[in-house]
């Protein structure tokens, strides 16, 4: 009987496509479909993983009327498998580099700012693993309350730009994308992350810009992504966009772009209601092309930027275009720490010439290799 | 230059010059001398002293503010709390430690930095050179060095200096042992400052030197915009965790010239006197040939030339001769301090900081300030004589009569006693209190100067009572009375040469004085302080902010060693008090300090310290008292690494280590006060049959890491570092004399020059060369024998002067005022041999002088 099952289970082809190893072949962990996670502590680290982000992006309008883009980003990535790691509270450590961005556009004065941090995991630098609490330098993005869905607080600077002290309330529990809990980015198994999503958050703070305090209420987006590897082979990087639309939804899309320029199979778009339920798109079901291209002095990267993007719409059923217009065609990072040029800008997004939804759009890839995202 | 004056000056200057080359070569070489001295000195002690602030900036560009420990190291447990206080600004921290090790036969300087936390310093994007990795292969280093490899990064000059090459192996020993490195990349041309540099991963270097729980200092570098003006550092110092301060480069750099303020400011002084003698040597030379020119000054004036004009002359050549001078004095000052900044830079060392790097020998300022020194001094000395010419009318310049300089200064005793009242009132002004708590003794230099001034007039009323003095006692002496005759009325030209002579001696005599007394006090002080047989110290600890130390399993193994019969051990860090730099000391006393020098003893001598109570009993030195006002029965409160150490002073020592002030307490407090109980020396007493060197080889053989020395060695280490300090004073000394008694020559040819007309009547009657040689003699040799004198008996003022008010005020020591009379009596006959050898050449010469030339 039981030679009988194993027998059947061989024959099986999709138990044979589903079999994802525990680890990397160098030593890390990979997210397992099924995986069980608890929160709050999952929203802190997970040093067995080699790659960790937790991503803000969100669009603000300040006491004065202005409108504002923003970032906030921290990175982590092991520089030893799990088992290697020997950290124990020390000051200077060796097992995690932790890497932070920050990006600020000021829509009406037509100004970018961005920093980009790095440090070794430590004092100066570091992320809880029992529940959201990250630091690196003065920067901190912090959950206040002990909830799966709680208040979180930042505080960054930008350069020589403003300064933002946040508050950050879901105003929707967070999403987990992917099958099964575990979102695949390609056909080796181990190129798969947990991502979990806080779509919209009320923002509500302080900031500083040159001097001057100004208050601030706006709309955020959070992403808490962990994998060991987030390219396959034959990959070149990605077009990621996150879209809060003005009738309570959102949009979180990415292309896979591989070597050749096409959109990868694994590219996936989701919608997500009002309540915070998901609709997968498959990449054949929408399109996303850039009407122009910008191209940094700095890096010198041509970015394909001022997008359209058509899909179905699940809740009227209708076909949607949607324009994803920059506020700004310079919002590059430099990548003079990560070595990783980046661009990623806070957008407008209008259907047929009306405003319908702001968004922020993420291009890598288009100025420099992604080797340290690949997994080796 | 106009036509006219251009060929007045060819005929009136060029003119003498091309004719006696020679004479005025040496002239040119003398001010050199005065110039070279100066700048020679200041440049190699800049150079030395630069070194304080190489490592600063071999980390890009330095930065603008550092936070440090008031007392030893700062706890890594403490370096959020740093952070916290720089709240919202944003800032990179930087934190590194640093430490001596062994390479080969020497030290060298290993500092530990983050080698990942480096690269978010604002400058590191630049092309300029920066420690950011350019290629992958760099990159690679720089990972190995995060993972913990053994992987340096070294300067260029300590590549060339220890020929070595990316890819080397090397081996480093500190207290925990010595440990293989290799060479992992060479910093780019741009960071290099001339000095040898090993960086480390900090958290290899910690572990690797034993220091896994501390760091030294963290250097802030603000990111742009972001303002660290005095009422951000106010307010981050106020944030910052107890013990911990927040300094500026200047401030820093005010502190490191604080330790060795007392070092700078003595060469600074003797440096400008080595100037203020060569002014004086050209008024004798230009004084000399107004002398020689009369004639032509008279032919001149007939022809209708005006004084103004003649004044102008002379004024362009000691314009020309501080300008041919000043430069000579350039070259000669800048390999000067090539050849001496080593010695410098040693003594620097072997005082204040251990290791201490050369910094850039060439400053603009310095050279700059030189040449002007050099110029100025000699229209300075220029300006007398050619007043002299330029007011003295036709007739008398061509009737060749005796002339003397008016000097008014030296013939109102009424100044002497002015001078003597207003040195007086100087000595009892306080000293000035410069940034960074340097005391500096300027009233105590005016009054010495007011001293020596007065004195100097003062003696101008001698040479006719000495001359008669002499005269008596050989009456049949013909060409001593001839030379008494010239003394009993005493010529401007006389005194001025006397008053230099005197202040010469006077200065030299007073230095004399305060070394000799300096180390008859220290010699005695080091009784006390040597008495074991012993004494131990890690390798490369020369001063109390030194971070190596004896590892504390070594003591306890020293401790128990069958040859011991008693030990006495100390803890010593560098602090900070009230804002200035000062040491704590944790003392082990195993055994009565009886011999020590103590100011204020307490009943039950040393044993206080083991005393408990309330407060910590706690002994000060001298230096402390002076500093910081506070004596016994006060209290002293000092804060590290948020602990208080609060004392009660009990008692007040001599201490002549260290001026910044020492805080002594018991061992055992102090250890548990930092948190560290790491010695900094220990001597060990030995039972009564061991073999001091045979001990101590063992011990040496025993603990490679240690430096192991007996009683004598150490003896014979310290009085060389005691002459290496005033190796400077005695040449500077020397120089001075010399150029006084080279003043008197000059000065003897000028009188004999002007007494032409008396000198063709005694050659008439018969006086030959020797009879002119003897006259000269005598008179010099009295002019010698006064001067002399008097300046020994000035030195005595001087001296006292010197050690009871200067020495005070700057150092805060009293030494034991002691004359060494053997010097000075040798001292006085090398004077008079001198002015009487003088005296005879100037008659030689005169016994030359053509006849022509004697009408």
């Amino acid at each position: 009987m039981k030679i009988t099952v194993i027998v059947l289970l061989l024959l099986c082809p999709w138990a044979r496509a589903e079999t994802v190893p525990p680890f990397t072949p160098d030593g890390f962990r990979v997210p397992q479909p099924g995986q069980v996670l608890d929160f709050p502590r999952n929203h802190g680290s997970h040093p067995d993983f080699r790659l960790e982000w937790w991503y803000v992006t969100g669009h603000l309008t300040d006491d004065q009327g202005a409108s504002h883009g923003f970032q906030l980003t921290f990175f982590r990535n092991a520089l030893r498998p799990f088992p290697e790691q020997q950290d124990d509270g020390e000051a200077f450590g060796r097992d995690q580099l932790h890497m932070a961005h920050s990006a600020w556009v000021e829509v009406d004065a037509d100004r970018f700012h961005s920093e980009e941090r790095l440090a070794r995991g430590g004092w100066d630098a570091g992320a809880s693993v029992t529940g959201l609490n990250l630091f690196q330098g003065n920067w901190r993005l912090a959950a206040r309350t002990g909830d799966a869905n709680p208040v979180m607080d930042a505080f960054f600077t930008v350069d020589t730009g403003p300064r933002a002290l946040l508050t950050l309330e879901p105003e929707k529990p967070f999403v987990r994308f992917g099958e099964n809990g575990v979102e695949r980015k390609g056909k080796d198994p181990t190129a798969a992350s947990l991502y979990i999503t806080w779509p919209r958050l009320k923002v509500t703070g302080l900031i500083e810009i040159e001097g001057q305090p100004r208050r601030v209420l706006g709309t955020a987006w959070m992403d808490h992504e962990i994998s060991s590897s987030q390219l396959e082979a034959g990959q070149a990087g990605w077009d990621w966009a996150s879209i809060h639309l003005d009738d309570g939804r959102e949009i979180m899309m990415y292309i896979l772009r591989r070597d050749d320029g096409s959109k990868d199979p694994y590219s996936v778009l989701y919608w997500i209601d009002r309540e915070g339920g998901l609709t997968l798109v498959r990449p054949a079901d929408f399109r996303w092309r850039a009407a122009r291209t910008w191209t940094s002095p700095a890096s010198g990267g041509t970015y394909p930027i001022d997008w359209l993007l058509a899909v179905r719409d699940p809740e009227s059923g209708e076909a949607v275009r949607l324009r994803v217009r920059p506020l700004r065609d310079a919002q590059e990072h430099s990548g003079a720490l990560s070595g990783i040029p980046y661009w990623e800008g806070a957008c407008v997004v209008e259907r047929d010439g009306r405003v319908v939804g702001r968004a922020y759009v993420e291009l890598t890839g288009y100025a420099k290799a992604l080797e340290a995202v690949r997994g080796r | 230059m106009t036509g006219g004056a251009a060929l007045f000056w060819r005929y009136f200057t060029l003119r003498h010059w091309r004719r006696s080359p020679g004479s005025h070569a040496v002239l040119v070489v003398l001010l050199g001398v005065g110039v070279a001295a100066f700048l020679g000195i200041r440049l190699a002690n800049r150079s030395a002293t630069a070194g304080f602030e190489v490592f600063t900036e071999t980390l890009g560009a330095g930065a603008p503010v550092t936070v440090e420990s008031a007392a030893g190291a700062i706890p890594v447990d403490q370096l959020r709390g740093i952070r916290a206080a720089f709240g919202v600004r944003s800032v990179v921290l930087l934190p590194s430690v640093q430490t001596s090790v062994r390479l080969g036969d020497g030290s060298v300087d290993l500092v530990g930095i983050d080698v990942v936390a480096v690269r978010n310093l604002p400058e590191a994007a630049g092309d300029d050179g920066s420690l950011v990795p350019r290629t992958d292969a760099e990159s690679a280093v720089f990972q190995d060095a995060l993972r913990g490899e053994p992987v340096l990064l070294i300067s260029p000059t300590a590549a060339r200096r220890f020929g070595l090459s990316v890819g080397d192996a090397l081996t480093l020993g500190s207290d925990s042992g010595a440990f293989a490195w290799r060479v992992g990349f060479i910093l780019p041309e741009a960071l290099d400052r001339g000095a040898a540099i090993f960086l480390g991963d900090l958290r290899t270097v910690q572990e690797r030197t034993g220091r896994e729980k501390s760091v030294d200092r963290v250097d802030v570098f603000p990111m742009p915009g972001v303002d660290m003006g005095e009422s951000v550092r106010t307010a981050v110092q106020a944030a910052l965790p107890p013990g911990l301060l927040l300094s500026t480069p200047g401030e820093r750099q005010s502190v490191s010239q604080t330790l060795s303020a007392a070092f700078r400011m003595n060469l600074s002084a003797l440096s400008l006197l080595a100037l203020l003698v060569s002014l004086y040597l050209i008024l004798q030379s230009l004084d000399a040939a107004v002398v020689r020119r009369r004639e032509e000054i008279a032919v001149l004036r007939s022809l209708g030339v005006r004084a103004e004009q003649i004044k102008a002359a002379w004024m362009l050549e000691a314009l020309t001769l501080g300008i041919a001078g000043s430069a000579v004095g350039i070259l000669m000052g800048v390999l000067l301090a090539r050849v001496s900044v080593g010695a410098v830079t040693e003594t620097l060392g072997n005082l204040y900081v251990q290791g201490l790097s050369r910094g850039a020998l060439w400053s603009g300022r310095e050279v700059l300030t030189a040449f002007g020194l050099g110029v100025g001094a000699s229209l300075l000395a220029g300006w007398l004589p050619a007043r002299d010419a330029a007011m003295t009318p036709p007739a008398q310049s061509l009737g060749r009569g005796g002339r003397s300089l008016p000097i008014q200064l030296l013939d109102h005793p009424l100044y002497a006693v002015l001078a003597l009242g207003v040195g007086a009132v100087f000595l009892r002004f306080p000293p000035l209190v410069l940034a960074g708590g340097v005391r500096f003794p300027l009233f105590g230099y005016l009054g010495a100067t007011a001293f020596a001034v007065g004195m100097s007039i003062l003696v101008c009323l001698l040479p006719p009572r000495v001359a008669k003095g002499v005269q008596n006692l050989r009456r049949e002496d013909a060409m001593l009375r001839l030379a008494a005759s010239q003394l009993r009325r005493l010529s401007g030209r006389h005194k001025l040469a006397l008053a230099g002579l005197m202040i010469a001696t006077a200065m030299a005599g007073g230095i004399s004085l305060l070394v000799h007394s300096f180390r008859g006090t220290v010699t005695q002080w080091l009784d006390g302080q040597l008495e074991a047989d012993l004494f131990i110290s890690a390798r490369g600890f020369q001063h109390p902010g030194s971070p190596v130390r004896i590892p504390t399993e070594s003591r306890d193994l020293l401790l128990r060693h069958a040859s011991v019969a008693d030990a006495e051990y100390a803890l010593m860090q560098r602090i900070r008090y009230q804002d200035q730099s000062a040491v704590l000391v944790g003392l082990s006393a195993r055994r009565e300090g009886s011999e020590r020098i103590w100011l204020h003893r307490p009943a039950d001598g040393l044993a206080v310290l083991r005393e408990r109570g309330e407060r910590v009993p706690v002994l000060v030195s001298e230096p402390w008292l002076r500093r910081f006002g506070t004596g016994v029965g006060d209290v002293v409160r000092i804060e590290a690494g948020g602990r208080t150490l609060e004392g009660i002073i009990r008692g007040v020592f001599a201490d002549y280590a260290n001026e910044h002030g020492s805080v002594v307490a018991d061992a055992g407090v102090v250890a548990a006060f930092l948190g560290e109980d790491r010695t900094a020396t220990l001597g060990l007493f030995l039972r009564n049959d061991e073999d001091v060197r045979a001990v101590r080889d063992e011990l040496q053989t025993a603990f490679p890491a240690l430096n192991v020395r007996d009683q004598r060695a150490l003896r014979e280490e310290v009085f060389t570092i005691f002459q290496q300090t005033f190796s400077v004073t005695a040449a500077l000394k020397f120089i001075g004399v010399a150029v006084a008694v080279a003043g008197l020559l000059l000065s003897q040819i000028s009188l004999f020059l002007e007494r032409r007309s008396e000198l063709r009547v005694l050659k008439e009657l018969g006086c030959g060369r020797r009879e002119l040689m003897a006259a000269g003699a005598w008179e010099s040799g009295i002019l010698a024998l006064t001067g002399g004198t008097s300046g020994l008996l000035t030195s005595l003022g001087l001296g006292w002067i010197l050690i009871y008010v200067i020495n005070r005020q700057a150092f805060g020591w009293t030494l034991r005022y002691a004359v060494p009379l053997g010097s000075f009596l040798a001292f006085l006959i090398a004077i008079v041999f001198a002015g009487a050898l003088a005296g005879g050449i100037s008659g030689h010469k005169a016994a030359s002088l053509p006849v022509e030339n004697e009408e």
